[in-house]
Order: structure tokens, then C-alpha cells, then sequence
């Protein structure tokens, strides 16, 4: 193993949110100023220090986590953006280190009187700016605390650290305009319920040449059972595109009443790369919108932050006991158990019930051309555990499925390394490192079709795999669905 | 890297030290000898299957075997003074 | 040499309990009283109490997830943790009802012997790695030397005193016996052994505000403690902030002519 450290890193750092922005956000301190000159309000450091001490009493795996880390090692080579790098702050323990340093001197009593001794370190502009290079180099997806004896999260850090950072008023550009989009419009992508009709009604349309039936999808619909939410990308970007005619497809196909929502027309919910408040907002959206078209519950589409959210914080966040009604299939009869209080039910467990109780007719021969593989996403993998709801649908809908290596697949996947707020134009080259195991992994399973089930993956990964120069196909899995989907 | 054959090299060289001091102290009449035997042995084995596990491993971190080969001196050292010197 | 005597075998022992519980007591303490807002577990995992009892022990057992990376690691803290529960068994045993040998049999006395041997060389690799290799020397600190240095000094004190010093056991036992039952007589005047109870008195005083405080820690990490039942189940958050969201009514008067595209009152049916 070797560490540059020559500050690697450093090449990457993520760009700015500008003033206007800070302003429309509510963000604190809005100004002027970049990642060399920070332009910190005066009393930054108080400010700083307040938050991170009002985290550790909020959140006990953060104060857990900061005590009982023994520097092991095990984790260090686990992050791909060490493996992209090598810059050793972008080991797991050595980015937490960067957070655990400054409670460490100003909030233990080793710390105090020892200081680097004990591994405290002074919160100093330059701390400061390593904060916003490293903790915007994790793309929380967890990859860390699958080799950690204790479960040690990064993400954790590094949601704290954001915290801190966004008091401060330091937040990334890319990350806050997706988010003040989502706030205003309904998506990140900024689109009006004009462009998404049109993008919905071309759908249909294309679904109408291809098949000669007439899919209708209806939207704002107050009434209908289900409320099904896809991320924007689903209806405005490709691969995704077909993934999105996929769905609507199958719910014509089983005559599901569902109805789809301008007003929370974004799965995905980037406030979790942000802090708390902002992911509550974004996810109150769709709480407030199933509550208000009076739907029985909610049916969300391939989507990983989206999924982040709904299973593991909508139920803390904005769920109370009498929200909407338990989601039972209307077409199998199925008690989605597993979803009694939060009523969000994922696609791919919908569509594999379905399978299995074989109500749709697949004809797999649609899809021999391919030979599909499946890349685990971050989210759904670690942190809801749907690992095989989307292989046995693939292996319904195909005749050819190719595992990969499960050392970077499954609980151990390098997922797109595009999550957390990473996705910019700027980290593209650190991604590109970084991702490189898994495109290794992806070129020895001799695949030609990379089935994925989340729409930052698909957005990425065909680049990637142009960049490494892979003539493979990148496509959701209802893509497959809709494929082999027999329609009557 | 070339350190690795060389660190078990030297540590085999050791070994060969440790077996021929030994034998020069007549072991034959030395009531442990079984042991002693027994033990060469062990270590022996452990260390075929260290040096296969890392031809054939795919890791290129040699740091740590140093370390696991420096620790099994230490072992051998610790093993050859309690058993022996008592 | 009364008075070290005293010191180190009468004074020090009843001070490094109290330190020692009421330290790990306080610890554990401060770790519970702090709420866990939101399930933050790392699936896959269980979605019943049995299930994560069960997950829980086989982390304790075999260390499950160092499993899934480098196998020197595992079977260096693996070991290191299965001879430190022999080291203690052996330690009660000796020290409570030495006859229990007797009946277990003195070859497994003698195994705990080399028990002891090889948990030092066992201690030695893993501080021989934390010096030789990169990423972990990088990260450490002079207290993760210090703990491993203090661990090896301690075990190799203790060899000694088993094997060369010359200490009558039996002789601990009774002192021991005699600190247990709250009356309490001189140690033994072996200066091994002395060595050995003193530093395992300065670690065991060490230990609660370390990051040996992991004893009590490991179990619990919401990570690996909680049922993936997070859509099942309300978790309640204690601090959960209220927000403030736009409402639809200004939503919909803002973009009215584009819903009205939809359809009459806004909906596509």
C-alpha cells in the first residue's frame, strides 16, 4: 500500500454554492468565496464548535463512534476514493480522524491538556478547508463500515461534519441547486409540470408505436390508490427513459390505479447530503402530497437516495401512526409487511410479488441478446438490504444473468462513487479512479448489459464504461421487465 | 518486492542456527526432545503456508507480511527461552 | 518494602476496581443516555431481536466482518482476543480454586502456558504492523503504541512469573482470596509478580478512558444492533425538528396555468 501524500485530494475539491443561492436556500452567511480564500464569518469557530457539540448530544452513534474507534486498520483501503487517490485522508479512519482530532482537543480532557499528543488537533482555517475537500470527497455510501469490527459509519462524520460546515456557511454548489430546484419546482432538475406532461405524454406515445396500446398515466389524480414516485431523472434522462416507459407499462398491464404527482415529482432526496432539516423538507413533500390526493400508500421506482430516505428516515421523520393505510397489492393480495408503518413500498418488491404469484406474462426470448449483470447500489444494499428482489426479477425477465466478483458487489459494492453529493463535473476524474474495481469486475463477468436500480448509477455508469471503453449497455431493471413484458 | 525472500530467508537461516545450536547440546540425552521436534515442525508447517498464501495471494501488501514474519521470529525467540532456558 | 507491598497489593487493587467499573459504568452511561434520532443499520441485517442476537454473536464469536477483508488482520485480533479469554480463564482458575487443575487435567495448564507465549507474539505482530505498515502507522497515535507496548509488557510479565519466577500460587490464591473478601493481606514478595499486578492495575485503571472502552461499546453500535425494520416499525425521534415546507396552495398558484394543462383542477385522470 502506498499513501500520497502529496494532498491528492486536493485536485478535487467541490465547487462553491454562490451567494444568490445562499440567499434563495436561507442558508447562513451568504458571501462570496471559494475553497482558498474561505471568507469565514468572524466568530466560525464558536459557531463550529457549538454545532459539534450539540451533534455528539443528539446523535449516539456519533459520540459512540468517536470514542470507539481503535485505529485498526481495517477499513483503510475499503473507501474507492482512497483507492483513487491514496491520499490518506480519504481513509474512513483517517477522514473521521479529521473530525475526531478537533473533539478530541476541545472536548476530552486528554485532548485538553496533551493536545496532539492525544490526537487532538486546532480548528484552524486550514482544518477547516480539509473538512470541505475530504467530506466532500465521501459519498456516504457506507462501503467502510461493512469491514469495521464495530460497524464504525463514516457517513456519519460526514453528515455531522456537513452540519457543521453548512453553519458555518460552507455547502457545495452542485448539491445546493439540485436541492433549491427540488424546494421551488418539485425536482432537481427544475422541470414545470408543463415539461414533465410533455415528457410523460411523449412516453406514451413511443409506447403507442412500439406496442400499439394505449398507456395513460395519470397525474395529480386525487383518489387513487397508490401514489407512485420515480426520480426526475426517470422521465427526462436515458438510460433512465426506458426504465420510466418500463413502469408505466407494467401498471397499464396490471390496470394498477396509481397516480403520479407534479408537486412531488422527485424521488430522489438530495437534502440527506446536506443536514437534517433539508431532508425532512424534501421529504415532506411527498407526505404531505400522498396525504393530500388521499392515496392508500406510496410506490416508489428505481431510486437509491429516494429509497435512502424513504426506508430508512421517512418513518421517523414524517410518519405518524395514522398515515394513509397498509399497503396491500391490489392485484396479488400481498401485505407488504415489511412496509406497515411507513406505507413505501420499492418496485422491484411490487413487480417481484408479482412475478411470483405470476400475475404478467414475460417472455424472456425479448432479452437473449443480452447477457445482464447487476451492480448493487449503495443505498439499496446497505442500508435497505433489497439485494435479491432485483436478481430474481432479472432471472425471471432474462434468460442470461452473470454475477460479479462479490467482493466489490452486493454488501461490499463500489457502488457509482457519484452518491452524496458528488456528482459534478469537477470530481469526474477522482470518480473514474475510483470506480475502476468495479469496472474490472464488470469486464471479467463478460456481461453486456448492466442492469442498475438506481438513477445516479444510470446516469454515470455509461460514461464510465465509455471512458474504459466497454461496449456494454446500461439499463434499469424494468427496462428488462419492460422488455419481456407481455402486453394484452 | 524483493524485501519479503530475503526477511524469509533470514528467518529460515535462523531457524537452521537454532536446530544445529541445539544439536551441538547433545539433545539426545535432553528429556524434551520430543517437543522440541514437535514444535520445529509446527513452525515449519506454518511457515510453508504463510510463504503459499502470499505467493498466491493477490494482495500486494507486503508491509504486513513483514510484520507477520518479524512476529514469528519474535514467536520462535519467546518459544526457544521458555521451553529451553528453564 | 512494606509499604510498596502495601501500596500495590492492598491500596491499588480496591481503587483500580472502582476506577475500572464505576469508569466503564460512566462510559456506557454517557453512550445510553444519548438518543439514536433515526435506523441507521447496515444491511443486510435481521428484522428480529433473535436475529440480531444472533448477528451480535457471531461479531463477538469469530469477528465476522473482519472476515470480509484482510484474513492477517482477523486472525491477529481474532487470536488476540480468544488468548486473552484464555489468559483470564486460566487467571480465575489459578487464582479462585487452584485444585480445579486436578480434575481439568495438567496438560491443559501447560497449554495455557503456551497460550501465553504465543498471545504475546500474537501482540508483538499487531504492534509490528501498526510501525511497519503505512495506512496504520499514519493513524496512529502515541496511545495506540503505548496500549499495545503496556499489553506486551504485561504478558511477557507474566510468562515470567509463571514459568521462571518461582511465585507460589497457592499463596497468590490467598491473597487474592483475602482482597475479595474485603480483608486483605500483603501479596506475595515476589517482585515478578508485584511487576505484573502493577501494570495490570495501570491498565485496568487506563482502560474505561481509552478506546479499550470498546468492551462495552462494540454491542451498542446502532449499525449492528438495530432490526431492519425501519418501514415496519416507528422509530421514534426524540428531537425530530419541525420544518416548514411552501404549501400546495401556493405551489398551485404559481405554475396554474401549467397544471390547468393537466386536466381540470389541475389533475391528469
Amino acid at each position: 500500500m502506498k499513501l500520497d501524500r502529496t494532498a491528492a485530494a486536493q485536485k478535487y475539491v467541490i465547487h462553491p454554492t454562490r451567494k444568490k443561492d445562499m440567499e434563495t436556500m436561507h442558508l447562513p452567511f451568504p458571501r462570496d468565496w471559494t475553497p482558498t480564500n474561505l471568507n469565514l464569518p468572524p466568530n466560525w469557530k464558536e459557531i463550529a464548535l457549538a454545532k459539534l457539540n450539540e451533534l455528539r448530544g443528539k446523535y449516539r452513534e456519533l459520540q459512540l463512534f468517536l470514542d470507539i474507534c481503535v485505529a485498526c486498520g481495517a477499513c483503510e483501503d475499503k473507501c474507492p476514493f482512497f483507492i483513487a487517490t491514496n491520499d490518506p485522508h480519504n481513509m474512513p479512519v483517517a477522514r473521521q480522524e479529521l473530525l475526531r482530532s478537533v473533539y478530541r482537543r476541545y472536548f476530552t480532557t486528554a485532548g485538553k491538556i496533551f493536545r496532539g499528543f492525544a490526537g487532538g488537533r486546532e480548528l484552524d482555517e486550514n482544518l477547516i478547508h480539509q473538512w470541505y475537500t475530504y467530506f466532500y470527497q465521501c459519498s456516504q455510501c457506507r462501503r467502510c463500515a461493512v469491514f469495521c469490527p464495530y460497524g464504525i459509519d463514516t457517513a456519519v462524520f460526514t453528515m455531522a461534519a456537513r452540519e457543521i460546515l453548512t453553519a458555518i456557511g460552507l455547502t457545495p454548489r452542485s448539491l445546493t441547486e439540485s436541492i433549491a430546484k427540488c424546494e421551488v419546482v418539485g425536482n432537481h432538475m427544475g422541470m414545470q409540470p408543463a415539461a414533465m406532461l410533455n415528457s410523460i405524454s411523449f412516453a406514451e406515445q413511443e409506447i403507442k408505436e412500439e406496442t400499439g396500446v394505449d398507456v395513460h398515466v395519470p397525474i395529480n389524480k386525487k383518489g387513487a390508490e397508490i401514489l407512485f414516485i420515480a426520480p426526475s431523472a426517470d422521465y427526462f434522462g436515458e438510460p433512465h427513459w426506458f426504465t420510466f416507459k418500463g413502469y408505466i407499462k407494467l401498471f397499464h398491464q396490471i390496470g394498477l390505479d396509481y397516480t403520479m404527482s407534479t408537486y412531488a415529482s422527485e424521488g430522489g432526496n438530495f437534502g440527506t447530503w446536506l443536514n437534517y432539516e433539508h431532508m425532512k423538507k424534501l421529504n415532506q413533500k411527498i407526505t404531505t402530497e400522498a396525504k393530500r390526493l388521499g392515496v392508500k400508500w406510496i410506490l416508489g421506482g428505481e431510486c437509491g437516495h429516494m429509497w435512502r430516505v424513504l426506508h430508512g428516515y421517512m418513518g421517523t421523520m414524517n410518519v405518524n401512526s395514522n398515515f394513509l393505510d397498509e399497503p396491500i397489492s391490489p392485484i396479488t393480495g400481498t401485505h407488504f409487511r415489511i412496509a406497515e408503518h411507513s406505507k413505501a413500498v420499492h418496485i422491484c418488491e411490487f413487480t417481484a410479488d408479482l412475478i411470483r404469484h405470476q400475475k404478467i406474462r414475460l417472455d424472456t426470448t425479448k432479452n437473449k441478446q443480452y447477457t445482464v449483470t447487476f451492480s448493487d447500489s449503495c443505498n439499496p444494499a446497505r442500508f435497505m438490504g433489497l439485494i435479491e428482489e432485483p436478481r430474481y426479477i432479472i432471472r425471471n425477465v432474462c434468460p442470461t444473468y452473470v454475477e460479479l466478483d462479490p467482493s466489490v458487489n452486493r454488501e461490499r459494492t463500489i457502488c457509482c462513487t457519484a452518491g452524496g453529493g458528488l456528482l459534478a463535473d469537477e470530481t469526474l476524474e477522482l470518480r473514474l479512479r475510483a470506480i475502476k474495481p468495479k469496472i474490472d469486475a464488470i469486464r471479467q463477468s463478460g456481461a453486456n448489459f448492466l442492469a442498475l436500480i438506481c438513477a445516479i448509477d444510470k446516469a454515470v455508469y455509461p460514461e464510465y464504461l465509455k471512458h474504459y471503453q466497454l461496449p456494454i449497455q446500461v439499463g434499469g431493471v424494468h427496462e428488462l421487465v419492460s422488455n419481456a413484458l407481455v402486453m394484452t | 518486492m524483493n524485501r519479503l525472500p530475503i526477511g524469509f530467508g533470514l528467518l529460515l537461516a535462523f531457524q537452521a542456527f537454532l536446530v544445529v545450536a541445539l544439536w551441538a547440546v547433545d539433545p539426545v540425552q535432553y528429556t524434551g526432545q520430543r517437543l522440541f521436534g514437535s514444535i520445529l515442525a509446527a513452525q515449519l508447517v506454518i511457515i510453508a503456508i504463510f510463504l503459499h498464501l502470499y505467493l498466491s495471494g493477490s494482495e500486494d501488501y507486503d508491509q504486513e507480511w513483514v510484520a507477520v514474519g518479524l512476529a514469528f521470529i519474535v514467536l520462535i525467540c519467546l518459544l526457544a527461552y521458555f521451553v529451553f532456558a528453564g | 518494602m512494606d509499604f510498596l507491598l502495601f501500596l500495590i497489593g492492598i491500596l491499588l487493587p480496591y481503587v483500580t476496581v472502582i476506577i475500572f467499573l464505576g469508569g466503564l459504568t460512566f462510559r456506557a452511561a454517557r453512550w445510553w443516555s444519548i438518543p439514536v434520532p433515526t435506523k441507521v443499520m447496515l444491511t443486510p441485517a435481521p428484522t428480529t431481536w433473535p436475529g440480531v442476537f444472533e448477528r451480535l454473536t457471531l461479531e463477538f464469536v469469530a469477528f465476522r466482518s473482519l472476515t470480509k477483508g484482510g484474513w492477517k488482520l482477523w486472525l491477529g485480533a481474532w487470536l488476540f482476543h480468544i488468548l486473552l479469554g484464555v489468559t483470564l480463564l486460566t487467571h480465575l482458575i489459578n487464582f479462585f480454586d487452584y485444585g480445579l487443575w486436578n480434575q481439568i487435567g495438567y496438560g491443559w495448564y501447560e497449554g495455557a502456558g503456551y497460550a501465553g507465549i504465543i498471545f504475546a507474539a500474537v501482540v508483538a505482530f499487531l504492534f509490528l504492523r501498526r510501525v511497519v505498515h503505512p495506512g496504520v502507522r499514519y493513524i496512529s497515535k502515541a496511545s495506540d503504541y503505548g496500549l499495545l507496548l503496556l499489553l506486551l509488557s504485561l504478558i511477557l510479565l507474566g510468562d515470567y512469573t509463571r514459568s521462571f519466577s518461582g511465585v507460589d500460587v497457592s499463596a497468590v490464591s490467598q491473597y487474592l482470596n483475602g482482597l475479595l473478601t474485603l480483608h486483605p493481606t500483603l501479596p506475595p514478595d515476589n517482585p515478578a509478580f508485584l511487576l505484573h499486578l502493577l501494570l495490570a492495575q495501570v491498565f485496568l485503571m487506563y482502560l474505561p478512558f481509552s478506546k479499550v472502552a470498546h468492551l462495552v461499546g462494540w454491542i451498542m453500535a446502532p449499525t449492528r444492533n438495530q432490526r431492519n425494520d425501519a418501514r415496519a416499525r416507528w422509530h421514534r425521534n426524540p428531537w425530530n425538528p419541525v420544518v416548514e415546507l411552501e404549501p400546495y396552495a401556493s405551489y398551485a398558484a404559481r405554475y396554474q396555468r401549467e397544471l390547468e394543462e393537466l386536466g381540470p383542477g389541475g389533475e391528469r385522470q
